[in-house]
């Protein structure tokens, strides 16, 4: 599968959805200022595992290098979408 | 629970159960088998030739971040079995799967584990592929 996001909004959607698929978090409460770690429960193993399902999503490998200056559900889609270049 | 048809690299390791590693049932204690993945995983980064020594050179760490395994049968004492590992994926972590079978050929347990890359100065998570890690897995996959 090589899916393209063409805008952020549909990678933001698509992100929320695999939250529900991975995590079980009902995406109805991921709200963009959502905090990664103190809302979502999410931690930094999670973030690698978010990682592959994107790569198996679109086919390409993204490089963010760090993810500790990615605080909120809008930082992730907005540096993912970026690591894309879509 | 593990697809070794995508796996990269494979590897087999004999081992007998000792005596040490069985219980008052006499069938190997569940937590032993973690040191019969730990073996075996060894053995196979030695014959990838990216062992945790070069791991080190290289100024990273690759600490078990998640494990499971499945006990289908129990080893027995003195039982010969064979550890079957599969390199199932290195390019953001490694995860590596494992077969232990006695020598009937039967499945005993079916397992995974999975490894991230940890900056040995700094501690933190490396997310995405350390250069080192990948230049290396490169040529071993061209390799096999």
């Amino acid at each position: 599968m090589s899916r393209t996001f063409t805008s952020h909004s549909e990678l933001y959607d698509y992100l929320k959805g695999l939250l529900n698929a991975e995590f079980d978090i009902d995406p109805d409460t991921v709200k963009p200022e959502s905090s990664l770690v103190e809302d979502l429960d999410l931690d930094s193993i999670d973030a690698v595992n978010l990682l592959i399902e994107l790569k198996n999503e679109t086919g390409k490998k993204v490089d963010v290098g760090s993810f500790k200056d990615i605080e909120t559900f809008q930082d992730l889609s907005q540096t993912l979408f970026a690591a894309l270049g879509s | 629970m593990i697809n070794i048809e995508k796996a990269a690299f494979n590897h087999r390791t004999k081992q007998r159960v000792a005596f040490y590693d069985v219980d008052s049932m006499d069938v190997v204690w569940h937590g032993n088998y973690c040191k019969y993945l730990e073996v075996a995983r060894c053995e196979m980064l030695d014959a990838l030739g990216f062992n945790y020594q070069s791991m080190r050179e290289q100024g990273l760490m690759f600490p078990i971040v998640d494990m499971q395994l499945r006990y289908l049968k129990p080893a027995l004492f003195d039982e010969l079995i064979t550890i079957d590992t599969y390199l199932l994926e290195w390019e953001y972590r490694l995860k590596i799967g494992y077969i232990i079978k006695n020598d009937k050929d039967h499945v005993l347990t079916k397992a995974y584990t999975i490894q991230a890359a940890i900056d040995a100065e700094t501690k933190e998570l490396i997310i995405g592929t350390p250069s080192g890690l990948a230049t290396a897995m490169n040529d071993i996959v061209d390799r096999t």
